[in-house]
């Protein structure tokens, strides 16, 4: 078994009137890459600060490993919540943000750090505020990867970087992964970008678990169809469509739940492909739904 | 109809995502381990000093940084206040020496203290220790730079002074303080600055700009206390030196014997302060920008 396993208990958070989380009881393995998402205030950043000791719910139960987390010195070294900006001393220079990391960090890889920073071009002299917004995230990103804390929290961690840059990143979460296993939890916006290297989804939304599951399985709550676009809206026609995609006279469309046989057998006569439902469309029509509850 | 397809084992991934693949078959269970790995293997926190003792050596490295710089200040100053003395008399010299040290050296070791203990609680916290940990690098720094710094302090007062005046071949018309005296009166002082420093940073944090309301207590009195006390004591004596009237009422009131005992107790108010707001400080998400 490697990294924390992370439990709560009708946990709930209020910032005066508004309740940012309501009754969320959730339990995630360790050794495993968890994805969380939700919409803008969906609770998502302050069940992280929670999990990472920046504050105590106002009730509820929060257990890494199944201990308390708030001011125990072992597990607040071993948990890092990294976000984009924010949480970072602007005015520091980046050679003493790592250092200060390096000083609470047991596990901090210097070597990987400095990689990472080389492989983008991040001045070590310059103070994090003088940096553009995605040099920012770099360096938050950067610093999460490198901490190789048991429970590694990546918040919205990819907000300004470019598309290669992200894409890049994601392969060295995996590959740190695969040579250092631990308890990662990523939340972002850009749920197709990342889905694929989820293992579990949990889904909040106005501060409550919609749902927490495998991601494959929640995969298999929908499918996409593909093909001429008038065939496939010709199939679709009774089902309940979450998301549609055009090019030129190729359409997909993700439909919920798993169809008949006999609709299958159709489909696939009438040339039309089928597959994985892509998640951030049933991300949409689950927060959706909710929205219209 | 195809079962549908993870993404994932579909390989468009890229970088070696092999175990992945294999920890994803065993879903709804912990995912298998890299050969060789288990729990403590990445949790286990390897030998090293106490994060209270590594946050007491950043905090320090950090302080010195600024401390070397208001050495480089005063040493200026010093020159300046020299160059005056020997024009306009070593009475004027002992004024800005008395100024620099009873009421300048306080309040940079008060600056050190909010640069790099006060306001940097999320920043520490974030990077992985405890408000404990926080609270006892702030103290413990506090105490390195409210000794040090008085030291400093003393030995410019006298001995920096005493050079001075034999330089210039003339005798000194007021009186001084023994320095014993004021080496304790410093360390109060500097102590007092210190700790306020801890204090001050740490309720704007816990409460932003609100906190200004808390100035007065939080930084006012402590401060007053140790004011007064060590000016009673190095400002005793009589020529141009001497104290203004306002504090010869406040001496004649408050001898220094009680003075010295409610700066006693103003010094262990403002670790109190410190500790209670430190010890459990929330610190909420910002917002991402």
């Amino acid at each position: 078994m490697t990294g924390l396993s992370v439990t709560t208990r009708d946990v709930s958070v209020r910032y005066g009137a508004a309740r940012a989380l309501d009754g969320v009881t959730l339990d995630l393995a360790p050794g495993r890459i968890h994805g969380l998402l939700g919409r803008n205030g969906a609770g998502k950043t302050t069940l992280l600060s929670l999990l990472a000791s920046f504050q105590r719910p106002d009730s509820g139960d929060v257990a890494l490993d199944g201990r308390d987390p708030f001011e125990d010195a072992r597990l607040m070294q071993d948990t890092s919540l990294m976000r984009a900006t924010g949480d970072l001393a602007a005015d520091l220079k980046i050679r003493d943000i790592l250092r200060l990391h390096r000083t609470g960090r047991a596990h901090f890889d210097r070597d990987l750090a400095d990689h990472l920073l080389d492989r983008f071009d991040i001045p070590r002299r310059r103070s994090l505020a003088r940096l553009s917004r995605g040099q920012q995230s770099v360096v938050a990103a950067t610093i999460g990867l490198a901490s190789r804390a048991p429970l590694t929290m990546l918040d919205e961690v990819h907000l300004g970087m470019d598309a290669p840059t992200r894409q890049e990143f994601t392969e060295a979460l995996l590959a740190d992964f695969a040579e250092h296993p631990r308890t990662i939890i990523v939340s972002s916006h850009l749920i197709h970008e990342i889905e694929h290297v989820l293992e579990t989804v949990t889904i909040l939304h106005r501060g409550r678990v919609v749902l927490s599951e495998e991601a494959d399985d929640l995969r298999t709550q929908g499918t996409t169809v593909t093909g001429r676009a008038d065939r496939v809206e010709v199939m679709t026609r009774d089902l309940r469509v979450v998301g549609r995609r055009d090019l030129g006279p190729t359409r997909e469309a993700t439909v919920l739940g798993r169809p008949h046989p006999a609709w299958v057998t159709e489909a696939e006569r009438q040339g039309l492909q089928l597959g994985a439902a892509p998640l951030q469309d049933l991300f949409i029509h689950l927060t959706s739904d909710r929205d219209a509850a | 109809m195809n079962a549908p397809t993870s993404p994932r084992r579909s390989g468009s991934s890229g970088p070696p995502t092999d175990s992945l693949t294999d920890t994803s078959v065993r879903a709804g269970s912990p995912a298998g381990s890299a050969p060789g790995m288990t729990h403590d293997d990445t949790a286990m926190t390897p030998t090293t000093a106490e994060p209270w003792v590594r946050l007491t050596r950043y905090v320090l490295r950090c302080m010195l940084g600024i401390t070397a710089g208001t050495v480089a200040v005063l040493a200026v100053a010093w020159a300046v206040a020299v160059v005056l003395a020997s024009t306009a008399g070593v009475e004027l010299l002992a004024q800005i020496t008395h100024y620099a040290t009873v009421s300048t050296v306080p309040w940079v070791a008060f600056t050190a203290l909010v640069i790099c203990v006060g306001v940097q609680v999320r920043h520490y916290v974030h990077a992985g220790f405890t408000r404990r940990a926080v609270t006892a690098a702030g103290l413990l720094g506090s105490l390195v730079v409210g000794v040090v710094f008085a030291v400093a302090a003393t030995a410019l007062d006298r001995v920096g002074l005493g050079l001075v005046a034999a330089s210039l071949g003339v005798e000194l018309s007021m009186t001084l303080a023994p320095w014993w005296a004021l080496l304790g009166a410093m360390l109060m002082v500097c102590l007092t600055g210190a700790v306020c420093g801890v204090l001050v940073g740490a309720s704007f944090v816990r409460w932003g700009g609100w906190a200004t309301l808390l100035l007065p207590l939080t930084v006012g009195l402590p401060y007053f206390a140790q004011d007064v006390l060590a000016r009673s004591v190095t400002l005793r004596g009589e020529g141009p030196g001497g104290p203004p009237s306002w504090l010869e009422q406040v001496q004649a009131a408050l001898p220094t014997v009680p003075t010295a005992a409610l700066s006693l107790l103003a010094l262990g108010l403002t670790v109190a302060g410190a500790w209670l707001i430190l010890r459990r400080l929330p610190l909420p998400p910002r917002a991402n920008p």
